[in-house]
């Protein structure tokens, strides 16, 4: 045997307490170094190393904590139930996270009253640090962090906000919350008048002449519409401009 | 005060800050440390703080495949790994300029 192999074997015995994967790595590693200096002439193993006891000593001191574990598993042991469940989730939830946050961004800056240049200025700031944010996230990982929970904060917030909006516009969709546009409000009341005009002959309801301020015309298209009546209107004339002022779109998508 | 024990204190210090440069497997990293000024370092000690620091998540490694000896394992810095050599760093930094006070008063009397 050489003295080499006397040496190792001689660390061995005196680390059979180890971790299993401790005690390989080191012998491994103890190998391949004497291995490597066995080319290098001169000095005596011992005086390079110390004696297989001193090694064994300073390797296991220098270990620390790690000697004392009782099963040579990994540090951080594998993840159960929920904390497993966040490991698979995680790397899906920094991908979409950015997309989230730009997703409310574009919706704020679509009804936004700046001018388009301004909103198109926005977006594009807002796709850049979508961007950055996604490249940050995959690089960092698990890597925590006050920035990592900063932004997990605002795309919860912004995915809160996203669904708000989705909901409550539904909801203003049935509600006349805000007044409809003037074009929308004219095409509708047109159809209303167009049935009026062109309904079946000796309807009650329809047909020329017929009054439209009545309980089936939509409330706003009376204002809109003449007011065919023998009584006396004090209706408006009917015009191309609104007669609310409404701004742009009333719901959002 | 003997260098070992001076070593004791900053060799993760140490460790980490020769990977932060490049990876390196074991005795690359014994090597490099006593290349720097660290004749006292020891071997097992190395070998001990590695696995130490790998163990606390601190570093990965990888094998490289070798055609004349065996495969080596290197060793890298991880995310965590270069947070806390920058936390290490400034400690240190912080514990030597206090040194530096106390012993830049000594020095005067002596002189």
């Amino acid at each position: 045997m050489s003295t080499t192999d006397a040496y190792v074997a001689a660390v061995r015995s005196l680390i059979q307490h180890l971790p299993t994967i401790e005690r390989e790595e080191i012998l491994e590693d103890l190998t391949a170094q004497l291995n490597e200096e066995a080319a290098e002439p001169g000095i005596a193993l011992e005086q390079r190393l110390g004696t297989p006891s001193a090694f064994a000593a300073e390797f296991v001191e220098s270990l620390g904590e790690v000697a004392r574990r009782e099963m040579s598993a990994p540090a951080t042991a594998p993840p159960v139930g929920l904390r497993r469940w966040w490991s698979d989730v995680a790397p899906a939830w920094w991908m979409l996270r950015p997309f989230v946050i730009v997703g409310t961004i574009v919706l704020l800056v679509a009804h936004h009253r700046a001018d388009k240049l301004t909103r198109v200025a926005l977006l594009a700031l807002g796709a850049a640090v979508a961007a950055a944010a996604v490249s940050w996230s995959r690089r960092e990982g698990s890597a925590g962090g006050r920035w990592n929970l900063a932004l997990s904060a605002v795309g919860v917030v912004s995915a809160v906000a996203l669904g708000l909006a989705l909901v409550s516009g539904s909801a203003t969709r049935t509600m006349v919350v805000r007044p409809a546009p003037a074009a929308a409000i004219e095409m509708k009341c047109a159809m209303v008048a167009k049935e009026r005009v062109m309904g079946p002959p000796d309807s009650p309801k329809f047909g020329p002449g017929k009054p439209f301020d009545a309980p089936d015309v939509p409330p706003i298209c009376r204002r809109v519409l003449p007011l065919e009546t023998t009584t006396t209107s004090t209706a408006p004339p009917p015009s191309t401009t609104s007669t609310t002022s409404a701004p742009p779109p009333t719901t959002t998508p | 005060m003997e260098t070992t024990q001076l070593l004791k204190g900053v060799l993760d210090l140490a460790v980490l800050s020769v990977l932060a440069d490049d990876d390196g497997y074991g005795y690359d990293v014994v090597r490099r440390l006593r290349e720097a000024g660290l004749e006292e370092v020891g071997d097992a000690s190395v070998y001990g703080t590695l696995r130490r620091l790998f163990s606390g998540g601190a570093l990965s490694s990888y094998v490289v495949p070798s055609e004349e000896g065996p495969h080596r394992k290197y060793y890298g810095l991880t995310a965590r790994g270069r947070d806390l050599l920058a936390e290490m760093t400034k400690e240190w930094r912080d514990f030597a300029d206090i040194v530096q006070r106390l012993t830049g008063t000594n020095g005067k009397e002596a002189a």
